[in-house]
């Protein structure tokens, strides 16, 4: 029987552009990716096309009242998918990082790359690779199409041009990346599906509203470090007085980020896999 | 070459592996012995560093597994748990682990073929049934075509055309100078399979030896004799054999000498003989008494 000849050609050997590519494909190379990546784009325009119809009252509700999302100016109705499209993102995030645990493949993979945290950096590439674009096109698909609606019915409308607009929607994008990051880094330290949804859905939605019920009033202030909160000055259309300004909700919401990242950097290097 | 150094390794309070040292060398087929916990996949997972040693050294080819330029040229190992993900391919989920050592696609399909896996190389890995999932694993070892094959129990559901080829597979990478490091906990397989054996118990080495010197050492060599007249064959024996006893039954237990020479021996002093069976204790059984003492999950007595 041949195995064939031992070659060790000088090309072969682990370096970091070739993990990248062996992450891309392991992404590339599931359908759940599409289907999350496909349903985000989707019902991020489509949200955003409904609202439009609903603000224009082209859409009624059951009891024939007054229009939906009345009142809101139209770069906010136009995003209205922006929550789904990132609860979709952060579980995409949180199954990229702890999906090989569940199956056993990250012992393959660290077989491979025994130095172990290239492969945490390269899975945050590829993640960031994957979200931002369909994030970016999604969020300027519902701009669009949305605006397209407002305008057939004679309302106000907001040209692309607009800087409060420019700031919502690469916000949003960089918002719902950061949140797909941040899942990946509780996949990766939590080592479990269920819980790191559980964490990051908690932490995004559950808990800045039971904080806000249960905290003393002199506690409030803590409340706009919250990583939602933090990205409401580059998500929101109105600039809320008594969250952070601009450039530390960026940097609040980047620190957050960071954070998990390292957290689970330091688990992932030490732990036993 | 692997060469383990006083390795220990602790889960809380659980001691799996307990300072333990051997090296396995190059072009032989060794086999890792030891009943179930022993500790024989811990051991193999502290080699390629995934799980961090409590205690002691592991070194690959001389240097650290994790320091490695080409790691899985050096060592492809198939582990104990499936490492696969269900949803992906047998092919790509081949191709994924190939580019992150810059492993080409010819030689995915290369090793998909050598495994037998090429008809069902485009199908979801997770509709293998355990013998397939276990070939997917050996491809996955060969893939960096590596100095060292080590492989956690290989025959674990395969039939027994897979067992044979695994033998035959691993006999051809030993012959090429490889180093093949092998677990399981059946003496049987290892009797086929290997040429060194380390048997390990309860975290602990209990035999470091080539496989003959384990044959000799544990089988006996007393034949039990039934003759017309045990005591004027005994009269014949006396002189040669290394001891003789009377059994209750009757029989004689010759110790020293073989069945051929005790028949010789009755022929020309014309005494018949009626039985004559060599002793031998089945290595099996000496891997049994070996481990015993070190065995944690004893089995309650079946019910009469
Ligand atoms: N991750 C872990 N956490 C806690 N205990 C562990 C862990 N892995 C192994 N052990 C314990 O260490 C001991 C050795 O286990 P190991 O899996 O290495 O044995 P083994 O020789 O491979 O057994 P088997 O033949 O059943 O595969 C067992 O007591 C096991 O329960
Ligand atoms: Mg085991």
């Amino acid at each position: 029987m041949s195995t064939s000849s031992r070659q060790i050609p000088a090309k072969v050997g682990v370096r970091f552009p070739r993990i990248l590519r062996s992450e891309f494909i392991k992404l590339r190379t599931l359908r759940s990716t599409w289907i999350l990546l496909g349903s985000m784009l989707v019902l991020f325009i489509a949200f955003g096309a409904i609202a439009a119809l609903a603000s224009t009252g082209q859409i009624k509700d059951g009891r024939g009242g007054p229009p939906q999302s009345l009142g809101l100016d139209p770069v906010t109705t136009v995003l209205a998918g922006a929550g789904f499209a990132l609860l979709i993102m952060a579980v995409f995030g949180v199954l990229s990082g702890a999906r090989e645990y569940g199956s056993g493949m990250i012992r393959t993979t660290l077989a491979f790359v025994p130095k172990r945290l290239p492969v945490l950096w390269a899975k945050v590439v590829v993640l960031v690779a994957f979200v931002l674009p369909v994030a970016i096109l999604a969020g300027l698909g519902a701009f669009y199409l949305g605006m397209a609606v407002l305008s057939a019915a004679g309302h106000d409308t907001v040209s692309l041009g607009d800087t409060a607009a420019q700031r919502v929607l690469v916000g949003t994008a960089g918002y719902i990346t950061g949140m797909a990051i941040i899942g990946l880094a509780l996949g990766m330290a939590m080592r479990s599906m269920p819980g790191a949804i559980a964490t990051v859905i908690g932490g995004v939605l559950i808990l800045p509203a039971l904080l806000t019920a249960l905290l003393p009033e002199s506690w409030r202030s803590v409340l706009k470090y919250l990583p939602s909160n933090a990205a409401a000055p580059f998500t929101e259309v109105n600039v809320r007085v008594d969250l952070l300004a601009l450039v530390p909700g960026v940097l609040v919401f980047i620190a957050w980020v960071v954070l998990s990242l390292a957290v689970a950097a330091w688990l992932f290097a030490r732990r036993d896999a | 070459m692997i060469e383990v150094r006083n390795l220990t390794k602790q889960y809380g309070s659980v001691t799996a592996v307990d300072d333990i040292s051997f090296t396995v060398h190059p072009g032989v087929v060794t086999g890792f012995l030891g009943p179930n916990g022993a500790g024989k996949s811990t051991t193999m997972r502290m080699i390629l560093g995934l799980d961090r040693p409590t205690g002691g050294s592991v070194l690959v080819n001389g240097s650290r597994y994790r320091k490695s330029p080409a790691p899985v040229h050096e060592i492809g190992a198939l582990l104990e748990a499936k490492g696969f993900d269900k949803a992906r391919s047998a092919r790509n989920h081949l191709i994924a682990l190939a580019a992150s050592a810059g492993i080409s696609v010819a030689r995915v399909d290369e090793v998909l073929a050598l495994v037998g896996l090429a008809e069902v190389a485009r199908q979801k890995a997770g509709g293998f049934s355990l013998g397939m999932g276990q070939r997917l694993g050996i491809a996955v070892a060969l893939l960096g075509d590596p100095g060292i094959v080590m492989l956690d129990e290989p025959v674990n559901g395969l039939d027994p055309d897979g067992v044979l080829w695994i033998r035959t597979l691993l006999r051809a990478l030993a012959d090429e100078g490889r180093t093949v490091f092998l677990s399981s906990h059946l003496m049987t397989e290892m009797e086929l399979i290997a040429d060194q054996l380390i048997i390990i118990g309860r975290g602990k080495i209990l035999a470091d030896t080539s496989m003959k010197e384990f044959i000799d050492s544990w089988s006996s060599n007393r034949v039990r004799v039934i003759a017309s007249d045990i005591s004027a064959l005994q009269g014949v024996l006396a002189g040669s054999a290394e001891s003789l006893e009377a059994d209750t039954h009757g029989a004689l237990i010759v110790t020293g000498l073989s069945a051929a020479d005790i028949g010789k021996a009755a022929f020309d002093a014309g005494i018949a003989i009626l039985e004559l069976t060599p002793l031998n204790v089945s290595l099996e059984e000496a891997f049994m008494d070996l481990t015993r003492a070190s065995v944690q999950f004893h089995t309650g007595e079946v019910a009469a």
